[in-house]
């Protein structure tokens, strides 16, 4: 298999998996506690981001949390994915690449504790 | 409005964004971010954050596609990604920063959103070349593997390309990059024509590789807003499965209908957006 097809496989798996969690939070949310993600949703589009919601639970706010974790990291899946097999290859040119993307989205993603929080 | 009824209603605004999208041959986020900022009152930062989160996923997900059949390559896409990422995470940090520190922020991100919607109807207007011919590849282009090939069902045979202007290329992604990150806007409508006019990859490839470079650039953009906390997690939940979803029905009625006639809509609906942006950041401004 060729190194960008298994790049895109590893990243749109990932990022597929992140979505299938979001929306098993949000609906989770939504049995849980209806009136919150409405609310939550009508006060952000409204312009009021600092409303009263409550989260009802917190429970279906991990799979959310983990789902967008899984979904912004999904492009650095696949290039972490697909390194061993270009440094197989010995395709210098493409490593050197790889690890120039890598480390920009890493620093980007250096505060990444606030998700988890 | 009832609970109920909200979460139902933005997702079918989703998906209608999503088809709209699919048949004018736009991504969704050209068209959700706009429409969003110019229509609601939603936080600026909200609203690009979802827009660079959805840019970000379906590229990431047609961009594998591309990827498999051979139509993007992965040589230019992380080239290009290498100029995009960082130009992508100043907008983003340049989008936050006007909003936190400037009382007009959110006023001055619409007025500006609303002048570069002007440029993206044009862009979307300039015609590309199917087949560019160019005899040779720039010395950068070859040093770096850029020349390829691919198979073309509709001439049935593979069709080799050559890669010009790499250099030149490189700041015109600088540029697609700060504006993605800036707006949340994805940035096909750029970097089609950069690919194609500027380095004269053959259309099919230049679609390809743009799809699959925005999934790298977004990326790095969608992390400083994940970072600064501007991402809803349901709003996000409901407005990127609804655009994808919008955009598979989309692509499998796009042959059967007038591709042109639904282009000029969404046209329409840029310009609207955008003349509603610039008149509400002209009142804001100077309210």
């Amino acid at each position: 298999m060729g190194i960008g097809r298994l790049y895109g496989r590893a990243a749109s798996y990932t990022a597929f998996a992140g979505m299938v969690m979001l929306v098993v939070g949000l609906l989770a949310q939504i049995v849980v506690a209806p009136a919150t993600a409405s609310c939550l949703l009508q006060a952000t589009l409204g312009g009021e981001g600092d409303a009263e919601c409550g989260y009802g639970t917190t429970l279906p706010t991990i799979p959310m949390r983990l789902g967008l974790l899984a979904l912004a990291s999904s492009v650095m899946v696949g290039l972490i994915a697909v390194m061993p097999h270009a440094a197989r290859e010995r395709d210098i040119t493409l490593l050197i690449f790889m690890s120039i993307v890598l480390a920009l989205i890493s620093v980007s993603a250096a505060g990444l504790v606030r998700i988890v929080h | 409005m009832e609970p109920f009824l909200f979460v139902p209603l933005l997702f079918a605004a989703s998906i209608a964004i999503g088809l709209l999208g699919s048949l004018a041959g736009v991504g969704g986020g050209v068209i959700f971010t706009p429409l969003f900022l110019a229509f609601t009152a939603a936080d600026p930062d909200v609203v690009r954050s979802t827009g660079l989160a959805l840019a970000m996923t379906t590229s990431v997900i047609a961009g594998a596609r591309y990827l498999a059949a051979g139509l993007a390559n992965f040589r230019i896409v992380l080239f290009a990604s290498s100029f995009m990422a960082p130009a992508a995470i100043m907008g983003a940090y340049m989008g936050l920063y006007v909003t936190a520190v400037f009382p007009q922020g959110a006023a001055l991100v619409r007025l500006s959103l609303g002048a570069i919607m002007f440029l993206i109807v044009v862009l979307l207007t300039v015609k590309r070349v199917e087949w560019p011919e160019v005899p040779e590849s720039d010395w950068l282009a070859k040093r770096l593997g850029f020349p390829s090939s691919y198979w073309e069902p509709s001439l049935r045979r593979t069709v080799k390309y050559n890669v010009r202007n790499t250099l030149q290329a490189s700041a015109f992604l600088v540029a697609v990059g700060l504006i993605s990150g800036l707006f949340g806007l994805g940035g096909g409508w750029a970097l089609v024509p950069v690919y194609n006019l500027v380095m004269s990859l053959p259309l099919k490839v230049a679609v390809g590789c743009s799809v699959a470079t925005l999934a790298v650039g977004d990326a790095a953009g969608l992390w400083v807003y994940v970072n600064s906390g501007a991402v809803v997690e349901q709003l996000v939940a409901i407005v990127v499965p609804g655009v994808m979803i919008g955009a598979a029905v989309g692509s499998r009625i796009a042959l059967r209908i007038r591709a042109r006639a639904m282009r000029y809509i969404v046209v329409g609906v840029m310009v609207v957006s955008a003349v509603q942006l610039l008149v509400r950041g002209a009142e804001e401004l100077w309210a």
